[in-house]
């Protein structure tokens, strides 16, 4: 999963150095596993994966179209 | 448990280190009381609590201004008299000669001087008193994360352990005291591992003598430590400090 930070965030490189992303930025899945204080605190939330990106789909029945007819038996 | 003697204080008023200038400050925390006594009290009085402030007093060495800018701490304080412009007034006070990170002491809001005075006696040096009401909240529990120095190059403060978390926000404090250049942004940060770090507080760039305070709501982490970006062939020179509510 990718993670997008909310503020700006630094984490180590590896190199003795940091690496420093802004707001908006990806946050790699292995830091955030590592971390989960930066999904609790709101830190970082899913990339492209907020509530209003979930496309609504309403199933609202279509009266204009007439149910089929049902065939009388009349015996 | 350490104590402190006086004159291991440092000072710093908006934009200048007053510490040279100040020879006593007394920042005095007060909270209202509303009597809520009634005759089912026992005999005693019973207080509701009502709305907090804080006041200050302090009393430096007058001196005369040199050049057209404000120099001396009376023209800085007459200056803020009467004003409550944001930045020129908030005081941030550090015990152990804030020559240390994680040195401790306290900050304030911004806050008005409310009055001036000039005794003159014929045995002692002039002095300069002011008085101030602050305008916000009042943060005894400060902690140095960046001592009075030029910061040349991007630079990542060392941190601040606290032990733990702490859950009411928090005030912090930004004095540059000059800025050459384009200057640089100033941040504090904190972590809950001292390894990954977020930002906390993020100050409006500094391009040149300039001060800032801040106020944060929520968790603060356990680490904290102060963070600057600053622009090629620039520097700013700056103290910051955190306190936790």
């Amino acid at each position: 999963m990718n993670w997008s930070a909310t503020t700006g965030i630094n984490w180590p490189d590896g190199n003795g150095g940091e690496v420093r992303v802004e707001a908006g930025g990806e946050v790699p899945d292995v830091i955030v596993s590592a971390n989960s204080w930066l999904v609790q605190d709101g830190h970082v939330v899913p990339r492209n994966w907020t509530a209003s990106a979930i496309p609504v789909v309403e199933f609202v029945p279509d009266l204009a179209i007439a149910p089929p007819e049902k065939d009388h038996d009349d015996g | 448990m350490a104590r402190f003697h006086g004159d291991d204080c440092r000072v710093y008023l908006g934009v200048r280190d007053a510490s040279a200038d100040l020879v006593s400050i007394d920042l005095t925390a007060s909270a209202e009381t509303h009597d809520a006594t009634t005759f089912g009290s026992s005999n005693f009085r019973e207080v509701d609590a009502g709305l907090f402030s804080w006041e200050g007093a302090l009393a430096g060495f007058w001196q005369t201004n040199s050049g057209a800018g404000i120099t001396s701490i009376e023209r800085q304080l007459e200056n803020i008299l009467g004003s409550d412009t944001s930045g020129k007034s908030p005081v941030s006070v550090y015990v152990g000669d804030a020559d240390a990170i994680g040195d401790t002491g306290y900050l304030t809001s911004d806050a008005v001087v409310t009055k001036m005075s000039t005794p003159i006696a014929i045995g002692d040096l002039i002095k300069v008193s002011a008085t101030m009401k602050g305008n916000g909240r009042l943060g005894f529990n400060a902690i140095l994360l960046h001592v009075l120095a030029a910061d040349s190059t991007s630079t990542n403060s060392a941190s601040v352990d606290n032990a733990a978390s702490s859950a009411s926000g928090g005030r912090g404090n930004l004095h540059v005291t000059a800025a050459t250049g384009s200057g640089g942004t100033i941040k504090i940060q904190h972590s809950s591992d001292n390894s990954v770090w977020v930002d906390l507080v993020t100050y409006t760039a500094s391009t040149a003598a300039s001060c800032q305070t801040s106020t944060v709501t929520g968790t603060v982490n356990r680490y904290l430590r102060a963070i600057s970006t600053i622009s090629a062939a620039s520097s700013v020179t700056f103290v910051a400090g955190f306190a936790r509510f």
